[in-house]
């Protein structure tokens, strides 16, 4: 405490040491001081920066951490700074020569951070914002930024697929927004990004801040709403050419498998499913047994070369990385390549700096073809996978195997589905002090991206009675997103008081194009359109929207203790019509310092305590370009006189006056620092009110709507949670280990829907999920079941199903009408945990380090579409091991009577027998190093040699039936239609990595 | 010094350039005109009521109607795996939204506003004045063709008439109500249509086409007189406009589509030539062809999503033609096992078919050796043979019998058929004529609201064995299941009742 206060007064004094400086310098007697900077263990600090206090003079340690600099007054200061250590300020005293050591910067408060516009202090953030270890983050090796922010910061709930090439599902503070874009900003070196996906190189990043309430996001206005993670890349460090290169390589496994029958097992009751339906059973194919999982399932394989060259001098810096990435999926035919090359430099020249983050990106994604994690429930094991007698050569459902499963070998390997991303992603800024308190910059960025997919499919069928043609489907996407922003940054302290201020002016113009071509007729392996010979197709559009902002902020602060923040941005999208252009986004928050007024001194129990309050209005604009505006729809053609005429017409209704979507946040907070912040503990709790939210209601048929129902501003959602996060970080002798643990508790309700329709609730997929007024978002909406019948009795002692048969379903008449319809639906479960949790360990012993990690969520609930498959008995599918069925009075109570053709269709209702609890508690990953002594680094010319070991996924504790409970939604989608719907969701892997980190 | 003058001249030019693009928030869209720059000409309008057309065209109607009809009545069944599918014509539905119902509404109120855009916006384009005036008739008569089917399927459905916003929830009309609608829609159609066109235009929808259905609708509320009154315009126009074709089986072949039988058609034609893979619709190269025969069609070649039944079979053995041979219309409407019968060329045998498979072959391709999803044969909406039997009921319900048995002799004699004797009373001519339409026009869409309209739809006509399959029972044993007051409609698609919030009701004992 005492020492923190001392450097607290010190850098109040600086400002007026610096002015004092200017005055006697040039009378002193000059001196040239030689020396060397060193860290606590004796270890050299090359590029560390030696500066006479007071001037712009100075130098920078060299490879050994000697310096020599001259000119330096007998009396004078030096200030030695390295990154990630305490800076010092040396007072000469007549020497020529000076050792100085630096201590490690253990005290995150001082840490600087990205926050957006502005960078600031840790301890100096007024609003809510997450800062992730990015160095623990980086040890989880994947494929993609999101998945690896999995559990890293309260309030950031991350749901991912184990497809290569896929990005995760990343929402901040729940589902905010109806419209299906509610995933956050990125704001990536000044760069403003809608997705971070697979594309993106993790190893850059250096520093990741997720921005969560309105004091937080304001300045980023009608795109704050759904969080903005800020992401800046690493730079190169002042010192001669420094190289790290990493590799890790590992296998990947999808470790579940579904306790499916075998052709005998399947038989048996299979035959008796028949028998029921008072059919002869199927005369199954003999002498096949296919176990469909393992035929698909594979070994996959994950690896990645990464390679950074970085180094600078005083006034410049620079950092390049390569990076390889390379995933072959665990199941057959997925696979993902990356190459990726990026140049950081940065330059200072008197009062200029100016500098670029550029990033250029090829990807070869093959995708996952159809549903493979439902063919393979679907699939019957009487059916080979390959079948030389089909044109395709793969086998599927006949008169006597009757299924209509799709073949998910064939799926995968007869057709083909990859898509080769070019990317290129930056910016270029370029900073001039006017005054020293006051600078502009100009920061440029372009988000470019080509996206050619190509898709074909060989001839010949993969599903019963579904001939296939082959055909090729080729897409060119385009995109072409740029940014501008000019703003001007003040900076000042008077006394106790200082002052920062912002403004700024920016526009972003993103530009679309699309082209598809399909051709049909091919013949042979030339999968180009010039080989195609009939039914050429075609389609192409373009789309531009434009934005403009103005933005400000105003920050006070006086004595260290009070702060108070004012943000604003105006934002006008080109998305709207003119009545709705414009939108303001207010914010204000403040701060209390508690532990830095004089009461608290010695307290013995706080080394940091600050209380955060904050209010603020952010927004979404995340609708499609042109949503606003009704079109003409051309080829409706018809036939007359046997020749095909066209025809026109509109056919999608919208709505002109859509306005933008608004929160309102509270957020109130609380860091807390114990044991010389040993131990810290923060806690945010905030209501967020989400008004006018832009959902594309599904609006009666009747209506007559063809392409999607029109987007309209809806109703009201309020979303209230409490965030907790802490840390711990001790070091005992040799011994080191921290704790990182964050938890978050979200409620959220429905107050509104569409008001002008009576809030009548929204149904998603399968009109299972409904989100209705007074309950949570993405609820479970389905029939209850009470058990089996088991003999008439019980039947007509129900009394509302007459139709009923012993070993049927019995539903629950929820609205007590006598009968069983669609009215009797009720709330299963939802969608959305109520508390998410991660929890990092870390240990360190010598050379040996160790990390755990550990998350999971609670509250959820799933619905589970293979069970559904699996029990549905109607139609063939495969049946599970272990299902006891009805088979007599008593024998079960949970799973009905088999019967093929069943026409009651009794157990496919959707019902609560399909519904299963989402909790699930896993080792996310476990890591164990060791780097090799100094004594035998050196030996080798190195200064870093870490091998390293890393199991991903090794356990999960959960009761759910399927693969994987880490669900993100129906088709991958994450939104409040679709979420917590497994339907095939491709599972998480279970990874084993072997690693090695080089330095020197 | 001077360099850095520069360089704040240049960043400030630049930044300042980059960012004040002045019309950078006005982005109208670059893909298509908007609905405000359309109807404005005579082309717009043509464009305008070509679109509606093209919505009772689209498979997701013109293919899944043919289920919710045909399966449902007593000549048809279905042996589908999919049991949703199979369902339909055991008249259990268990899933409210099975795409093959819930799309089957859709798209007839998508078709209803494209009509009505044709009907609020062609009325104040400055065009040639007949021309317009055929354009407004022609929206009317294919919103009537919807409601009709409406109607039938449905019954108590919102009316739709004009175009409102997205959030506008639709009255319900009573079953009276909608009817009225089908009728006005046929009345305002029969004024502004021509009884014949020429050239590019054949295929658009008729005075006569409108005037027999406006007859076909009354006749199904059961206003006979008013119904005779409008089928006697249409026998005004035989034979100058109308007539029987000479050979029965012509009316179902793509050779003589849009014939002199012929009052209205669903147009479909293999534009490209195509035999195999799956067809696009509605883009600048789509195919504009009919899947029918491809789900009706003998397996393997066709799917057999629906058969016809084996009463169907026992309607046409029950009467010979003049010369004692099979009634001729059999042949061209089913197959069954029986020596020389061909199945696209191979035996029962040789297809692997059972002896109580049996197929239609009416609107397929049966003269080739496959099928596929690009048949152009034309649906036939109304044809005079029809009108015929139905003018004929008219009659014999009004009591004037001996007038009526002649139209139903002009239907046999085409096809070989000994004549009814002019003696046979009203109740045993009634039943006469229930055959005589189901041999006449099986398959055509028309037997389901045939029984409805005759009352006789119920669990009785499963027969003494309701556990046989409609393969091997005399009598179609999927009615067992039906429930009278309920099954006479559809369920109203789930989503569409939640849509509605409660202010839509279902369907009785739905």
């Amino acid at each position: 405490m005492k020492k923190q206060l001392t450097r607290l007064t010190k850098m109040a004094l600086l400002p007026i040491l610096l002015l004092c400086a200017h005055s006697y310098v040039h009378a002193q007697e000059q001196l040239t001081v030689t020396g060397s900077v060193k860290d606590t263990q004796g270890a050299p600090l090359p590029g560390a920066s030696i500066v006479i206090q007071g001037t712009q003079q100075g130098t920078t340690s060299d490879f050994d951490g000697n310096f020599q600099l001259d000119g330096v007054p007998a009396n004078g200061q030096l200030m030695v700074s390295y990154i990630g250590f305490v800076q010092l300020l040396v007072d000469v005293d007549n020497r020529s020569s000076i050792d100085i050591v630096l201590s490690e910067d253990n005290n995150l408060l001082d840490e600087v951070v990205v926050i957006g516009y502005q960078s600031v202090k840790r301890s100096e953030i007024v609003g809510s914002v997450s800062v992730v270890d990015t160095d623990e983050m980086l040890k989880a090796p994947a494929g993609n930024v999101g998945q690896m922010l999995q559990g890293r910061a309260a309030g950031v709930t991350v749901t991912s697929t184990g497809a290569p090439g896929t990005s995760s599902s990343v929402k901040i503070r729940g589902l905010n927004s109806f419209s299906g874009q509610d995933s956050p900003l990125y704001v990536v070196d000044g760069m403003l990004i809608s997705a971070l996906g697979s594309d993106f190189n993790p190893n850059d990043i250096e520093s990741i801040q997720v921005l969560k309430d309105a004091a937080a996001t304001a300045l980023y206005g009608s795109r704050g709403m759904n969080g903005v993670i800020v992401v800046t890349t690493k730079k190169g460090r002042p010192g001669p050419l420094k190289v790290d290169y990493d590799f890790y390589y590992g296998f990947q496994t999808i470790n579940k498998r579904l306790p499916l029958t075998n052709a005998a097992q399947f038989k048996a009751i299979n035959d008796l499913a028949y028998t029921n339906n008072g059919d002869a059973p199927l005369n199954l194919r003999e002498g096949v047994d296919t176990d469909w999982q393992e035929e698909l399932f594979k070994t996959g394989t994950i690896s990645e070369h990464n390679l950074n060259l970085s180094g600078g001098s005083e006034n410049s810096n620079y950092f390049i990385s390569l990076n390889y990435f390379d995933q072959e999926g665990a199941i057959i035919g997925p696979e993902f390549e990356r190459y990726q090359i990026r140049v950081n430099t940065q330059t200072k020249k008197g009062r200029f700096t100016f500098g670029e983050n550029i990033a250029m990106s090829r990807s070869t994604q093959t995708r996952v073809n159809g549903n493979p994690f439902i063919d393979v429930v679907w699939m019957l094991p009487t059916i080979p996978v390959y079948d030389p007698n089909n044109e395709s050569g793969y086998g599927y459902g006949d008169d006597n195997n009757s299924t209509f499963a799709t073949n998910p070998i064939g799926l995968q390997e007869h057709y083909s589905n990859t898509a080769v991303t070019s990317k290129v992603l930056g910016s270029a800024f370029a900073e001039f002090e006017i005054f020293p308190f006051l600078k502009y910059k100009l920061n440029l960025g372009l988000d470019y991206a080509q996206i050619r997919e190509k898709y074909f499919q060989r001839a010949g069928a993969l599903r019963q009675n579904t001939p296939g043609a082959a055909f090729l489907d080729d897409r060119h996407t385009e995109f072409f997103n740029i940014l501008a922003e000019n703003t001007l940054n003040f900076n000042k302290t008077f006394g106790k008081h200082s002052i920062s201020a912002l403004v700024g002016y920016t526009t972003q113009k993103d530009n679309f194009t699309y082209n598809f071509a399909h051709t049909e007729g091919l013949s042979g392996e030339f999968w180009v359109q010039d080989n195609g010979t009939t039914s050429p197709r075609t389609e192409g559009r373009e789309e531009v929207a434009g934005l403009r902002s103005f933005l400000g902020s105003f920050n006070y602060s006086y004595d260290d203790k009070y702060t108070l923040l004012f943000n604003f941005r105006r934002d006008g999208s080109s998305k709207f019509g003119k009545n709705n252009q414009y939108a303001n986004f207010p914010s204000v928050s403040a701060s209390w310092r508690i532990s830095e007024e004089g009461f608290m001194e010695n307290n013995g129990v706080f080394s940091n305590l600050k209380l955060r309050g904050s209010w603020g209005i952010v927004g979404n604009q995340a609708i499609n370009n042109y949503a606003t505006q009704s079109v003409l729809r051309y080829n409706q053609n018809y036939v007359l006189n046997n020749q095909v005429v066209p025809g026109a017409t509109n056919l999608q209704l919208v709505n002109p006056n859509l306005r933008w979507e608004s929160k309102t946040t509270t957020n109130i907070g609380v860091d807390m620092g114990f044991f010389q912040n040993r131990l810290s503990l923060t806690a945010d709790y905030y209501i967020a009110d989400v008004e006018d939210l832009l959902l594309a209601v599904p609006i009666p048929l009747s209506s007559g709507n063809t392409g999607g129902d029109p987007l309209a501003n809806v109703g009201q959602v309020q979303n209230r949670g409490l965030e907790l996060s802490l840390g711990y970080q001790n070091v005992i002798n040799d011994f080191s280990f921290g704790i990182l643990a964050n938890g978050t508790f979200l409620k959220n309700e429905v107050k509104a829907l569409v008001e002008e329709a009576g809030n009548l609730p929204i149904f998603g997929q399968g009109q299972i999920l409904r989100t209705a007024v007074g309950e949570p978002v993405a609820s479970f909406y389905v029939l209850e079941t009470a058990g089996i019948f088991q003999n008439q009795a019980e039947i007509d002692a129900w009394g509302v199903q007459p139709g009923a048969r012993p070993g049927d379903v019995k539903y629950v008449d929820n609205d007590g009408n006598g009968v069983i319809n669609f009215d009797d639906r009720t709330v299963v479960g939802k969608a959305l945990p109520d508390f998410e949790y991660g929890l990092n360990l870390n240990f360190g012993y010598k050379g040996f380090d160790m990390t755990a990690f550990f998350a999971g969520v609670t509250g959820n609930s799933i619905f589970n579409e293979q069970k559904w498959w699996s029990q549905r008995y109607d139609d063939n599918a495969n049946y599970l091991v272990g299902d006891v069925f009805w088979t007599g009075e008593g024998t079960s109570n949970l799973i009905p009577r088999p019967q093929h053709l069943d026409s009651s269709l009794n157990p496919t209702q959707n019902s609560d027998r399909y519904v299963e609890k989402g909790d699930y508690f896993r080792l996310k990953n476990l890591q164990i190093g060791y780097s090799f002594p100094e004594a035998v680094i050196s030996k080798l010319s190195l200064n870093k040699l870490r091998l390293y070991m890393t199991g991903q996924n090794l356990f999960t504790i959960t009761d759910y039936s399927g693969y994987d409970p880490e669900v993100v939604g129906a088709n991958g989608n994450g939104d409040f239609l679709n979420r917590g719907f497994d339907n095939g969701n491709f599972p998480s892997l279970r990874t084993g990595i072997l690693g090695i980190q080089i330095g020197f | 010094m001077e360099n850095i003058r520069k360089i704040i001249v240049l960043m400030v030019f630049f930044g300042m350039t980059v960012s004040c693009e002045k019309d950078l928030l006005d982005q109208v869209n670059p893909n298509a005109p908007t609905p405000d720059t359309f109807w404005q000409t005579e082309e717009d309008a043509i464009l305008g009521i070509n679109a509606v057309y093209s919505g009772i065209q689209n498979r997701e109607l013109s293919l899944w109607e043919i289920f919710d009809y045909d399966m449902r009545s007593d000549e048809g069944y279905s042996q589908s795996p999919w049991t949703d599918l199979a369902n339909v014509g055991r008249h259990v539905n268990i899933n409210y939204d099975f795409p093959w119902l819930l799309e089957v509404w859709r798209e007839l109120y998508r078709t209803i506003y494209k009509a009505n855009q044709v009907l609020e916006n062609v009325p104040n384009i400055e065009m040639d004045e007949s021309l317009r005036t055929r354009i407004v008739a022609e929206a009317h008569f294919l919103r009537g063709h919807c409601y009709y089917k409406l109607a039938t399927l449905w019954g108590r459905v919102p009316l739709v008439t004009g175009i409102e916003d997205a959030n506008t929830r639709y009255p319900q009309g009573t079953i009276e109500e909608v009817w009225a609608l089908v009728e006005e829609d046929f009345i305002a159609a029969a004024a502004g249509l021509p009884e014949s066109y020429t050239g590019a235009d054949v295929g658009r929808a008729t005075y006569g086409g409108a005037i027999g259905y406006l007859g076909r609708s009354y006749l199904q509320q059961k206003k006979w007189s008013e119904a005779a009154a409008e089928f006697e315009k249409i026998i005004a126009m035989v034979p100058g406009t109308y007539d029987l074709m000479a050979d029965f089986k012509d009316n179902f072949t793509e050779e003589f589509e849009n014939n002199k039988e012929s009052l209205f058609e669903i147009q479909f034609v293999n534009n490209n030539g195509k035999t195999g893979g799956f067809p696009t619709y509605n883009n600048a190269s789509g195919d504009e062809t009919s899947e029918r025969a491809q789900f009706f069609g003998v397996r393997p070649l066709g799917w057999t999503d629906g058969q016809p039944t084996k009463w169907l079979l026992n309607q046409f053995l029950s009467e010979t033609d003049s010369d004692g041979n099979e009634d001729p219309r059999l042949q061209y409407t089913m197959t069954y096992d029986h020596p020389g019968e061909l199945l696209y060329g191979q035996t029962y045998a040789e297809r692997g078919a059972g002896p109580n498979d049996r197929f239609w072959r009416k609107y397929t391709n049966y003269w080739q050796d496959y099928e596929s999803y690009f048949s152009g044969i034309n649906t036939r909406v109304l044809r005079l043979a029809d009108v015929y039997l139905m003018y004929a009921e008219a009659l014999n319900e009004l009591g004037r019998t001996p007038e009526a048995i002649p139209y139903a002799n002009l239907v046999r004699q085409r096809s070989n058929m000994n004549d009814l004797p002019m003696t046979l009373n009203q109740e045993d001519f009634r039943l006469q004529l229930r055959h005589d339409r189901v041999v006449e026009l099986a398959g055509e869409s028309v037997r389901f609201v045939d029984m409805v309209r005759y009352g006789i739809a119920g669990p009785e006509l499963a027969g003494p064995d309701p556990s046989l399959s409609a393969a091997e029972s005399d009598f179609d044993t999927e009615f067992q299941n039906f429930v009278k007051g309920k099954s006479e409609y559809l369920p109203i698609p789930l989503r569409e009742i939640d849509a509605y919030g409660g202010s839509l009701e279902q369907n009785p004992g739905w």
